[in-house]
């Protein structure tokens, strides 16, 4: 039996420069927010960073400088609404690194993304800590996603979107923003283009062709047919550029990748049409990450020979 | 090197440069080399794995390379490090503990439950055929109880402590005023890692 | 017991007995359940008669297959769908081990307590697909 396990082939970028370049991708998404909500969505990003990074010091101080685990926080924090509690940021923070990362080996052994799978059993854990009443305001209002169908709220317009005035999380109110720095990544190499690239095309394509269900007739009609509203609300570019794209938990081959981005948007558009549930790009996130293994098994045993040089990310 | 009074080879046999020595794909002295420049970048802050090192010094070729986690997987497996690790009695008894409140029981459900698992322990061995015919006369007795649940449960214990232990938890688990979120499968999980974890015996 | 709470449930159990050669019959617990328990002539026996099915599919196998028919299925495609969510759940789970590094894991988390955890992120992963 062949055993794929997390980076072999060295490419001569190392992960501290590679979490940098993250980082640096993620920091207009950050003052966007921070200015747009203010102290609050500070508060979250500090717990959720303070969470990942005491942890990843306790567990293993080595790696604690590497970055993964300020990336991991940085991530987890953009995936909350502004409304969490402080210490939903902090749990989250340290669930990511902890059990997201540690519990599975380390960096390059997790199976699952840790910021997706932090935030997904959280939901399941506590989700009342999620859903807090969309009157509260501190600079701004905001929900889990402005997807989200029982939040009440009016249709949101893609204007709105794009100028963070719909309620969201924390990293979806400047999809601008996130948009910038996920290219920011693509054209430096350090993610594969053929997963966002795939993922968005297969979610504006579903968008337009999946047929309504009774879950959205009724509550969010305009989340038919509009492919935009659903490439920029959302996580979906925050999947797109800095979840899927997590090499580690990505499959092997090219083709492999396509299939898993394919895979990720098609869960997360059935989760967004026929389920309650708000969004779904964090478990679109873990359902491609547990089939990587099968994806894998699928693309190395029929397709070609993996070629020996690095992959574009690495 | 293997562990006294075991056939399965010690833990740092298993590591990636003993089975590349071992398999002759490296000489000791490429070994020590290889560590060495390792250490060196984990002291300039570059964590890397030992299989890395070896590539980029030519040391070994990528074929080698699968070829030597492969026979890591191997090892790992016989020394049930790795894969499935079968006849694990205590996930039967977790198991087991976790279907009443798994089934929403009433008290009295538990009670039949609690009492058919422990009589027919002491009649039914592991025939899963007896286990129906108890789940059955339970039913009988209790009508209302689910049989499923008692054959279930009961099939999977052996040993003399693990009903018991079964029996305990699951009334504890269904009867105890825990949180909601306890009553779904997912949450006892996790808590399930978390204790086996702290209290199994320190490696 | 929720139909996902067996699916689940019997993922554990079926990581825990040594698979018989016929395991796979399993599958078809569930919808022997549905068929038996929607059959009105057969309503009075059908706990005992659903348990007999369930044990005679894999004898060496009953604790999954008794585990899978605890739930009543209100129809037919929540029978097929159950059985064919246990059948996916635990090929997919066995290769996510084959990927999992027991080396490097902690040696407390290594064995059961890391497959449990993998079991409960899957079990949050793939709640919301219950509603399709």
């Amino acid at each position: 039996m062949t055993k794929l396990i997390g980076p072999i082939i060295h490419s001569g970028k190392t992960n501290r420069m590679m979490m940098v370049l993250v980082l640096v991708s993620l920091a207009p998404s950050l003052v966007a927010a921070v200015m747009r909500f203010g102290f609050a969505a500070a508060l979250l990003v500090i717990c959720a960073l303070a969470g990942a990074w005491l942890t990843e010091l306790v567990i293993d101080r080595r790696q604690a400088f590497d970055g993964s685990a300020v990336v991991t926080g940085v991530i987890f924090a953009l995936l909350l609404p502004v409304t969490a509690p402080w210490w939903l940021a902090l749990i989250g923070g340290m669930l990511a690194t902890g059990l997201g990362k540690h519990a599975f080996g380390g960096l390059g052994c997790n199976l699952f993304n840790p910021a997706a799978l932090s935030r997904v059993i959280l939901m399941g854990l506590i989700p009342g800590a999620w859903f807090i009443s969309t009157a509260v305001t501190i600079d701004g209002i905001t929900t889990a996603s402005p997807l989200a169908r029982e939040s009440g709220l009016l249709a949101p317009t893609i204007t709105g979107l794009l100028s963070g005035s719909i309620p969201g999380t924390i990293g979806q109110v400047a999809p601008l923003a996130v948009l910038a720095g996920g290219l920011m990544l693509v054209s430096l190499r350090t993610i594969d283009w053929r997963i966002p690239l795939t993922f968005l095309a297969t979610v504006a394509f579903l968008a337009l062709v999946l047929p309504p269900g009774i879950r959205i007739e009724g509550h969010a009609p305009w989340l038919l047919g509009n492919p935009l509203l659903h490439l920029v609300g959302g996580g979906t570019l925050l999947a797109a550029f800095y979840m899927l794209s997590d090499p580690v938990t990505a499959p092997f081959t090219p083709g492999g990748r396509i299939i898993f981005a394919v895979v990720a948007a098609l869960a997360m558009m059935l989760v967004r049409f026929y389920t309650p549930y708000p969004d779904g790009a964090a478990l679109a996130v873990l359902l491609a990450n547990a089939s990587v293994p099968l994806i894998d098994r699928l693309t190395l045993e029929l397709g070609p020979p993996p070629s020996l040089e690095p992959p574009d990310n690495l | 090197m293997s562990v006294p009074g075991h056939s399965i080879p010690a833990e740092e046999e298993m590591h990636f440069g003993r089975v590349a020595l071992n398999l002759g794909l490296v000489t000791e002295e490429e070994l020590e080399r290889a560590l060495g420049a390792r250490e060196e970048l984990r002291a300039a802050g570059i964590d890397t794995l030992i299989g890395d090192v070896m590539l980029d010094r030519r040391l070994l070729t990528p074929v080698q390379c699968e070829q030597i986690l492969a026979e890591q997987d191997r090892l790992l497996r016989e020394a049930g490090l790795l894969g499935r690790v079968r006849a694990a009695p205590t996930i039967g008894l977790l198991v087991a503990g976790m279907v009443p409140v798994l089934s929403h029981m009433s008290v009295s459900g538990v009670l039949t439950w609690s009492g058919a698992l422990l009589i027919g322990f002491a009649l039914s061995n592991r025939n899963p055929w007896r286990w129906v015919g108890i789940g059955w006369i339970a039913t009988v007795i209790a009508p209302g109880t689910s049989m499923a649940s008692i054959a279930g449960s009961g099939r999977l214990l052996h040993g003399w402590r693990r009903p018991l232990g079964a029996v305990l938890l699951g009334a504890a688990l269904a009867l105890l005023p825990l949180p909601e979120t306890l009553h779904q499968a997912g949450p006892l999980f996790l808590l399930a890692a978390v204790v086996l974890a702290v209290f199994r015996k320190a490696p | 017991m929720s139909p996902t709470d067996a699916v689940f449930i019997a993922l554990l159990a079926s990581r825990c007995l040594n698979r018989p050669q016929y395991w796979w019959l399993v599958v078809l617990a569930p919808l022997l359940a549905y068929l038996i328990g929607s059959h009105e002539p057969l309503a009075r026996f059908s706990d005992p008669l659903t348990a007999l099915a369930a044990v005679a599919l894999a004898p060496r196998w009953a604790p999954v297959g008794l585990l899978l028919v605890i739930p009543e299925y209100s129809s037919l495609t929540e029978s097929i769908v159950a059985a064919l969510a246990w059948f996916l759940l635990d090929r997919l789970f066995d290769t996510l081990l084959a990927r999992l590094r027991e080396d490097a894991i902690f040696p407390r988390l290594r064995g059961w307590p890391i497959q449990l955890l993998v079991i409960g992120v899957l079990y949050y992963t793939l709640l919301p697909l219950v509603w399709l």
